[in-house]
């Protein structure tokens, strides 16, 4: 962030404003009160009253360099008062020598200069006690402005990060694994080679199109977990049955886009291998009043588990979870004899900024309406 | 010798493993003996078959590609082309050890190339075993530990999770694990495994043997400096000073 030497528009508005009003009192009082010519009251306001302001103007620099934040300590504090305080006496005793030579009626000097010397050192003294407090007070809002903007910077900046982590995480192994199996299949089944690439566009448009911050619609979900499932079937001609349990008034819940696709992903790893064996994997979506539980399960061999890496997606889904609703306990997983279940309990409230994140791609804009018709 | 080269592909996708004998056809020196879907079988099939050259694929259930490999002695084993979508770490490890692979989905000149590499190598009697050990022993760059270990046990294959481990024993080139009952030899080096296994629980209390904690039953002196284990299976194992310092140090006695 560049550090600007000036205090702001703003506030230079402020500062001419006030020794405006500074002069015009000045003028005032000694015009009409002490009964001074106006010339005389006019060279008097504007001779203090400018070199006043423009006198004090170097302690905002003080300030503004001095003074952090994030450290205030009364040391930093005294420094820029003492500072004050000098240029306040600087002022004072040019002022005074200056009015003492040139004031056009030496009379003057002794009768109203001299007397009045008191009264103009405890008002320059408050005049420059405000102009301190304000100085101050400008730059520790802007200091605090700037720290919040930083912080939402950095936030936006972690999230980002993370999400492109999590955009990772679609699997570059599965995109190259079922390229290999469509140059496969060209050689031997042209025919399912062309419904692969349709499946797997139709796949990947799905997962380009999403921001991680997106809700969509449970349907829209299940349609892409079998989009992938049948992409899986056809690269390792296994017989993955997919049963779905869901009360049609669910359908339309909305949740974060592709959260369910590591945890289908994992059904499909964990479930037994190999060409011709079966997999059972079930979706049961059962709703509550505050929340929606979707569960998986699949049957899972422990001793004859897979590769290495188990794990990583689920952990995806908690840290997207906690990011969403600040919650990665959400997401539950348990072995139950040879049946792995992970359930999410999604509530039905939506996660906080879900709504206020731009939505990539403007052709979704009825999305938005959707979401809060269904709070 | 016999001119035509035998091969295997080891690979769980059907269209994976299509491709690749449809690549194949265009090197009719190359015989395709047998095609398998799964680490286990694919070691079977390589000790029954004998082939010359596998395609090997990685991530596969049952056995992985290297785990595959570990149950495969020296002296029977094939040349091996590992054909994988993406592994970082892996493919760091294979370049560093010479042994050649492919990435999916695989060009049909880098295959050629590929081939006609292995093809030379084996024509000279050059082997790779070295690297491809090496390879092995480094898990492909996996961290973690292990999950289970297979072992061979004549033709079957057997596969003990690191639960029911009881201790490790060296044996020359071999380790020699020990479940509750039964003891399997397995081609490894113990300092390999100890990298694979949980230092909470497990513990080395010998230059040649690591033992599970749980599995401990007592301590008994044997001479001056060195101890003597007895395991709740009655199995004895020798502790050295150093391994007594640290079990007393994990155990705090």
């Amino acid at each position: 962030m560049p550090l600007n030497l000036l205090p702001g528009r703003t506030f230079l508005r402020f500062y001419s404003a006030l020794w405006l009003c500074c002069t015009l009192v000045h003028f005032a009082l000694l015009n009409k009160h002490y009964g001074l010519g106006w010339q005389h009251a006019a060279a008097d306001a504007l001779v203090h009253q400018l070199l006043l302001f423009a006198g004090m103007s170097p302690l905002w620099l003080v300030i503004r360099f001095s003074i952090r934040e994030r450290d205030l300590h009364p040391g930093v504090f005294f420094n820029a008062l003492l500072a004050g305080l000098l240029l306040l006496a600087g002022w004072f005793y040019l002022t005074d020598a200056f009015m003492m030579r040139w004031l056009p009626d030496p009379d003057l000097r002794t009768s109203f200069l001299e007397p009045a010397r008191p009264v103009r050192l405890l008002t320059g003294l408050l005049t420059g006690g405000i102009l301190f407090s304000s100085f101050l007070g400008t730059h520790l809002r802007q200091e605090a402005r700037a720290s919040v903007n930083r912080e939402a910077e950095l936030r936006d900046l972690v999230r980002r990060t993370e999400l492109q982590a999590l955009k990772d995480q679609l699997n570059p192994h599965f995109l190259y694994n079922s390229l290999n199996a469509i140059s496969g299949l060209t050689v031997t089944d042209p025919e399912k080679a062309r419904e692969m690439v349709v499946r797997l566009s139709a796949f990947l448009r799905r997962v380009l199109k999403q921001d991680a911050f997106q809700l969509s619609a449970l349907v829209d979900e299940l349609d892409l977990l079998e989009q992938y499932l049948a992409i899986e079937r056809l690269r390792f001609g296994r017989n993955l049955s997919f049963a779905r349990e869901v009360p049609s008034a669910e359908l339309s819940v909305r949740l974060p886009a592709m959260i369910l696709q590591p945890l289908i992903e994992n059904a499909v790893k964990f479930g037994t291998g190999g060409p011709g064996s079966q997999g059972g994997i079930r979706l049961r979506v059962s709703g509550e009043e505050q929340e929606v539980l979707i569960c998986l399960s699949n049957p899972f061999d422990p001793v004859g588990e897979r590769f290495r890496g188990e794990g990583l997606g689920l952990k995806n889904v908690r840290n997207r979870l906690r990011l969403l609703y600040g919650n990665g306990q959400l997401l539950t997983v348990r072995v139950e004899g040879q049946v792995f279940h992970a359930c999410l309990r999604l509530p039905r409230s939506l996660p906080a900024d879900a709504g206020e994140r731009p939505v990539r791609g403007a052709e979704t804009p009825s999305d938005e309406k959707k979401e809060h018709s269904h709070e | 010798m016999n001119d035509t080269l035998r091969a295997l592909i080891v690979d769980d996708e059907l269209p994976a493993c299509d491709l690749i004998a449809a690549c194949l056809r265009d090197f009719p020196r190359i015989r395709l003996a047998g095609i398998c879907h799964d680490g286990v079988e694919g070691a079977r099939m390589v000790l029954k078959l004998k082939p010359d050259l596998v395609f090997l694929d990685i991530q596969m259930p049952r056995a992985t590609g290297l785990e595959m490999l570990e149950l495969i002695d020296p002296a029977s084993m094939p040349a091996v082309i590992f054909t994988t979508a993406y592994d970082e770490y892996a493919l760091k490890a294979f370049e560093l050890n010479a042994v050649d692979y492919l990435l999916k989905p695989i060009g049909k000149d880098r295959f050629r190339m590929a081939v006609e590499k292995a093809v030379s190598a084996i024509r000279n009697g050059e082997r790779h075993t070295e690297g491809l050990r090496r390879i092995v022993e480094g898990g492909g760059g996996s961290t973690g530990f292990a999950k289970r270990f297979l072992v061979r046990e004549g033709e079957a294959i057997r596969v003990i999770p690191p639960e029911e481990l009881f201790c490790a024993e060296a044996r020359d080139d071999y380790v020699l694990l020990c479940t509750e009952k039964e003891q399997f030899l397995k081609k490894k080096t113990l300092k390999s495994l100890q990298a694979q296994l949980d230092p909470a629980l497990f513990i080395r209390v010998h230059r040649s043997c690591i033992v599970r904690l749980d599995a401990i039953q007592r301590i008994e002196p044997y001479s001056r400096d060195a101890y003597l284990l007895r395991l709740v299976n009655g199995h004895k194992v020798p502790v050295s000073k150093q391994g007594y310092t640290a079990l007393r140090g994990l155990l705090r006695f």
